[in-house]
């Protein structure tokens, strides 16, 4: 298990200063968000990043082939015509998607197997399927991967006030204010609250206000 | 289009896979399938994304920017830099094969018309031998 815990690195290429290309000027580089990033694994997974800004990536090597992207692109009905470079550029942003998905899976069965205290090294569909649960970007992929319901999400929810609150808190907004008058509720920040919290806030919030 | 069109090549998704990951690292079959589902899934998602952002401003034609403006609307800022920098290197070696290929065609123009004058004067030349054999031979 320390072997593979051990191993988590090497994979991870640590980009030199000198290699870094200076970044164009409408492509500004920002720091990189800590919310995007599973918490417990984020030096692993900022190296990556780092590694990816920095790459001098060889625009005419593609990871994919392009007319199979091209295709995939055209079967929706409303895109018309595609130029050269966007088929160049999905390849690219795949090669970025497999790679991140696949080191956070990894990562999920090294975790995995510390606990139950066993070896594993085999990466399965559970493993992605926890990978895509652990992060909100990845709720686009809730067609192809069921969420897990036992992995709770790793990125932090933003308060309403800007601090950040524990992973896999849900805020919910009360319906009704302290004086029992209808308010209308504040502009979501990040993710709308769970069904259910907003109407048990206004059920009980509505029931003292009807006592008194 | 078959179902094999319809996704990614499976070999080149668990080439990247095992890219990444140790040498002593094992992948499921169903694990490398599902990736592949989810990439060809993440290439409509950011498609039709720009899709509309042309629908919207009249075009009909879905470029890099849009793609790059997709990944950035959806959340995916990392991505979206990272294929910025792809996209300015792309455009960049475009440009350059295409100065190349405009030198190397001028330089091509200038080739052919030595050629041709050097054929020409060799088939002029031959025509003299020609002409000359003939006449001595007559004689």
């Amino acid at each position: 298990m320390e072997e593979n815990n051990g191993n988590n690195n090497h994979y991870l290429p640590q980009p030199s200063s000198s290699q870094l290309p200076p970044p164009p000027l409408y492509y500004q580089s920002m720091p990189l968000p800590s919310y995007s990033l599973p918490l417990p694994y984020s030096p692993q997974m900022r190296n990556y990043w780092i590694a990816q800004m920095g790459n001098a990536t060889d625009v005419k090597h593609h990871a994919f082939p392009l007319t199979r992207i091209k295709k995939i692109m055209k079967s929706n009905p409303e895109v018309n015509m595609v130029t050269a470079e966007a088929p160049v550029l999905i390849s690219k942003a795949c090669e970025m998607l497999i790679l991140d998905l696949t080191m956070r899976s990894w990562l999920h069965t090294v975790e995995g197997g510390r606990q139950t205290l066993k070896r594993s090294d085999t990466l399965t569909r559970s493993d992605i399927s926890a990978a895509t649960t652990r992060s909100f970007k990845f709720t686009f992929l809730g067609d192809v991967v069921p969420r897990d319901p036992s992995v709770v999400t790793d990125d932090p929810v933003l308060h309403p006030d800007g601090e950040v609150l524990p992973p896999g808190t849900v805020i919910g907004y009360p319906v009704f204010d302290c004086n029992g008058v209808y308010a209308s509720p504040p502009q979501m920040q990040e993710w709308p609250a769970v069904p259910g919290d907003g109407e048990e806030a206004a059920g009980e919030i509505g029931g003292s206000s009807g006592g008194n | 289009m078959t179902d094999e069109d319809r996704l990614l090549p499976i070999a080149n998704v668990g080439r990247l896979m095992k890219q990444i990951l140790p040498s002593n690292a094992k992948i499921s079959k169903e694990a490398k399938q599902t990736v592949q589902e989810c990439a060809t899934e993440f290439i409509s998602f950011v498609t039709c994304e720009a899709s509309e952002k042309c629908h919207r401003e009249n075009r009909k034609t879905v470029n890099g920017d849009d793609i790059w403006w997709a990944l950035s609307t959806l959340g995916l800022d990392n991505y979206a830099d990272a294929v910025g920098r792809h996209l300015h290197k792309y455009r960049e070696a475009e440009r350059e094969r295409t100065e190349h290929n405009k030198g190397s065609n001028d330089s091509g123009n200038e080739k052919e018309t030595n050629t041709r004058s050097d054929v020409q004067n060799q088939s002029t030349k031959f025509i003299r031998v020609v002409e000359k054999g003939s006449s001595s031979s007559a004689r």
